[in-house]
């Protein structure tokens, strides 16, 4: 494939990101092509949402350069903000809004035609099993509800580029599939997806290319395909690079 | 800004949904009620008499008039309206910096109370067409609001930078005690050089100055100083409002987990929790005014026991949005949490207590000491009489009213909701035995120890029975609870 910036779809270079003492995000780099799935995986506190952020221009950058859809991506670029649709780590709603009228908003901030918006929100709720909960408050929404509902808004303006911070954290099995399918589908339509996901069996059957990030540094970028040639699990690759936390003595635990 | 007036409206839906649901209108409507009784009572007399000064070049009257305006815009801009359209959620949508600050300062004009200061302000200018120059003094005087709009938006903003908090806290401070020089010099007027370099430092005597110059050159530098000083406060705006947007500070940089006092035994954790989060409530930096005012008073004089015991209670009342209302600061979430606790609710409540007297003692000790030095260790004795009656009376009622009238409260904003009577009749009552104490303490009667220690004991048996009907109501009522602080 070619190194020319405008073949990728995401090309993050350096991505540095300081607060204060606390380096969270420190020389990233990794670069992906239009039309893929890709997974960033790491520990909590790893760095993962911070790049999210910083990809998406709701951080800027320390150090570093981000293009998404050959744009330079900058806290004030408007234009990327309509090519791109972002499903944030906490879902930020507004709760005394109703299901439905955030995808009214929605629509109507993205510059959809009302009839157009209103269909493909009534779509969208059907797929995401969400009908029934359109006049529900988000306030008393289940997190589930919530975490559809965002994604439906970030799906809602047919972006180029998907960036999503945990999808399926808190979905029902039947909507997780219909989610993984209309992935999938968005992916061959030459959508690019950008998740990340602590759910490795759905990284590994969804993705085609995976990076993973330890302590604020990228410590593996590589295709699932490579670990079926290697003879070895993301789970196995993961634990490799992440580690697991010291198990101590929980004896304990059970004995009253 | 197309797109921030369609937001605005979802803004007011949501706006008035939380209203509804939290009970601030009750708040609402006891603001308005007092306000509108105050404006109506002082307001055509006081428009007069600075009308008939304009006509005959005086100022006094519209300059306190203007002040007065600018510390009510001060107060209802104070009010955190926790939007649910809030800034950070918005920021992912195609929207412009400046539409997103067209919004913020639109939404700051929902609360009911905002509504009647914009009024009083409107009918505020009608004696400057009395002056010289109606036209001028009028823009003038918009502009002075604006700027006082400008500067308290600001302030919040910076305070909303949590890596600058720290340091922010002191220029909070120095703020908020210029804005109360300003208004104790202006209204006292007693002709000192002190009052009179402040009231000339007053930035509604600009006003006043362009509404009645009689040269050129006297309407020149206070517009020019109004010009420049627009100029400085929109800059510091928008560079705040952009900073804040854009910069943000993991968890871990924004708050060192530290605790005033270290506590032992099985609620000494939650003691230290409550702690933390109190100090973030600015009612309990208020007051320390009025203490930092009374040891400044006592280097040069000696100060009586009656005005000391009194500063306790006006702390204690300062600080009625944290010992009437211990639940405030917290959330549904963390209030399950404490139904998951292996605690009971009179343990929850005697722990948010005891973090309270923890921060609230602290500097009434130091009036207490410096009592004790001047007046000998009797008054140590009727001090300390005083501060526990206060404490346990406030915690008494304040328990009971957390449950069934809890208010959402705020870190680093003065956020009132609920009724304000019942806010006012609770610090009545919760001042009322230490009110009796003090006057108790100076009628010379041989009763004087035994009504003292029988207001003591029957205290603390309300304290006590108060631990023990608050916490079992809380377990109760947790879902009103919840709904409320929501």
């Amino acid at each position: 494939m070619s190194t020319d910036t405008n073949t990728w779809a995401i090309d993050a270079r350096g991505l540095t990101k300081t607060f204060g003492t606390v380096t969270a995000v420190r020389g990233v780099t990794l670069q992906v092509p239009s039309g893929m799935i890709f997974a960033f995986l790491g520990p909590n506190g790893s760095g993962k949402s911070t790049t999210v952020k910083l990809l998406t221009g709701l951080l800027a950058p320390t150090a570093g350069e981000a293009r998404v859809t050959g744009r330079v991506v900058s806290v004030e670029d408007l234009e990327l903000r309509r090519e791109i649709g972002i499903l944030p780590e906490d879902d930020a709603l507004f709760p005394d809004l109703t299901i439905w009228e955030h995808l009214e908003l929605c629509g109507r901030l993205y510059g959809l035609d009302r009839q157009e918006s209103v269909a493909r929100a009534i779509q969208l709720l059907r797929h995401l099993d969400l009908e029934q909960g359109r006049t529900t408050l988000v306030e008393k929404a289940s997190f589930g509800m919530r975490k559809k509902c965002a994604l439906a808004m970030a799906l809602l303006h047919n972006p180029r580029v998907l960036f999503l911070d945990e999808p399926f954290e808190g979905i029902d099995p039947g909507s997780s599939r219909n989610i993984k399918d209309l992935l999938l589908a968005l992916a061959e339509r030459g959508v690019t997806v950008f998740l990340t996901s602590h759910i490795l069996e759905i990284v590994e059957r969804l993705a085609e290319r995976f990076a993973l990030i330890v302590k604020g540094e990228v410590v593996c970028c590589q295709t699932v395909s490579d670990l079926e040639r290697d003879g070895t699990t993301l789970e196995q690759l993961y634990l490799g690079y992440a580690g697991r936390p010291d198990v101590g003595n929980l004896d304990w635990l059970g004995h009253r | 800004m197309a797109r921030a007036s369609l937001i605005f409206r979802y803004q007011w839906r949501a706006f008035w949904r939380r209203v509804l649901r939290t009970g601030r209108v009750k708040f609402y409507l006891s603001v308005l009620a007092l306000l509108g009784w105050i404006t109506a009572g002082a307001l055509p007399d006081r428009l007069s008499r600075a009308a008939g000064e304009l006509a005959a070049g005086q100022t006094a009257s519209m300059d306190r008039l203007l002040l007065v305006l600018c510390v009510l815009w001060l107060v209802v801009l104070g009010e955190h309206l926790n939007v649910s359209l809030s800034n950070d959620r918005l920021r992912r949508f195609p929207i412009s910096v400046r539409s997103l600050l067209a919004l913020k300062l639109s939404s700051l004009f929902l609360p009911p109370p905002v509504w009647l200061v914009t009024s009083v302000s409107a009918f505020g200018l009608s004696p400057l067409l009395s002056a010289r120059h109606p036209l001028l003094g009028s823009l003038a005087a918009l502009s002075f609001f604006g700027l006082t709009i400008g500067v308290r938006v600001s302030v919040s903003q910076l305070l909303d930078i949590a890596r600058r908090r720290r340091r922010l806290r002191f220029a909070a401070a120095a703020f908020g005690a210029a804005v109360l020089a300003f208004a104790v010099a202006s209204l006292q007027h007693d002709g000192s050089p002190l009052s009179a370099s402040l009231i000339a430092a007053n930035p509604a005597t600009l006003v006043t100055t362009i509404a009645v110059a009689t040269t050129l050159p006297a309407i020149i530098v206070p517009v020019a100083t109004l010009l420049v000083g627009g100029a400085l406060v929109w800059s510091l705006l928008l560079w705040s409002f952009t900073r804040g947007l854009y910069d943000e500070a993991p968890e871990q940089t924004a708050h060192r987990a530290t605790s005033i006092a270290w506590l032992p035994g099985r609620l000494g954790p939650l003691i230290q929790k409550e702690q933390r989060s109190l100090r973030t409530v600015l009612d309990l930096w208020v007051g320390l005014l009025p203490v930092l005012a009374a040891v400044a008073l006592a280097l040069s004089t000696s100060l009586s026991s009656a005005v000391r015991q009194t500063i306790f209670v006006i702390v204690c009342a300062l600080n009625a949005n944290v010992t009437l209302n211990c639940l405030g600061l917290d959330r549904p979430a963390g209030l399950t949490r404490y139904l998951i606790l292996p605690i009971r609710g009179k343990d929850l409540f005697l722990a948010k207590n005891v973090g309270v007297t923890v921060l609230v003692t602290l500097p009434l000790t130091v009036l207490v000491a410096i009592g004790a030095w001047q007046s000998g260790v009797t008054q140590l004795g009727a001090d300390i009489v005083v501060v526990v009656v206060l404490l346990l009376a406030h915690f008494a009622w304040g328990n009971v009213v957390s449950v069934f009238e809890p208010r959402r409260a705020e870190p680093y904003r003065f956020a009132p909701s609920g009724d304000l009577l019942t806010l006012l009749m609770s610090v009545l009552i919760g001042s009322a035995p230490a009110v009796t104490v003090i006057v108790v303490l100076r009628s010379d009667s041989r009763t004087t120890a035994a009504a003292i220690a029988a207001i003591v004991l029957l205290n603390v048996l309300a304290y006590y029975s108060s631990l023990r009907f608050a916490g079992s109501s809380f377990e109760r009522r947790i879902e009103f609870v919840s709904r409320r602080l929501g």
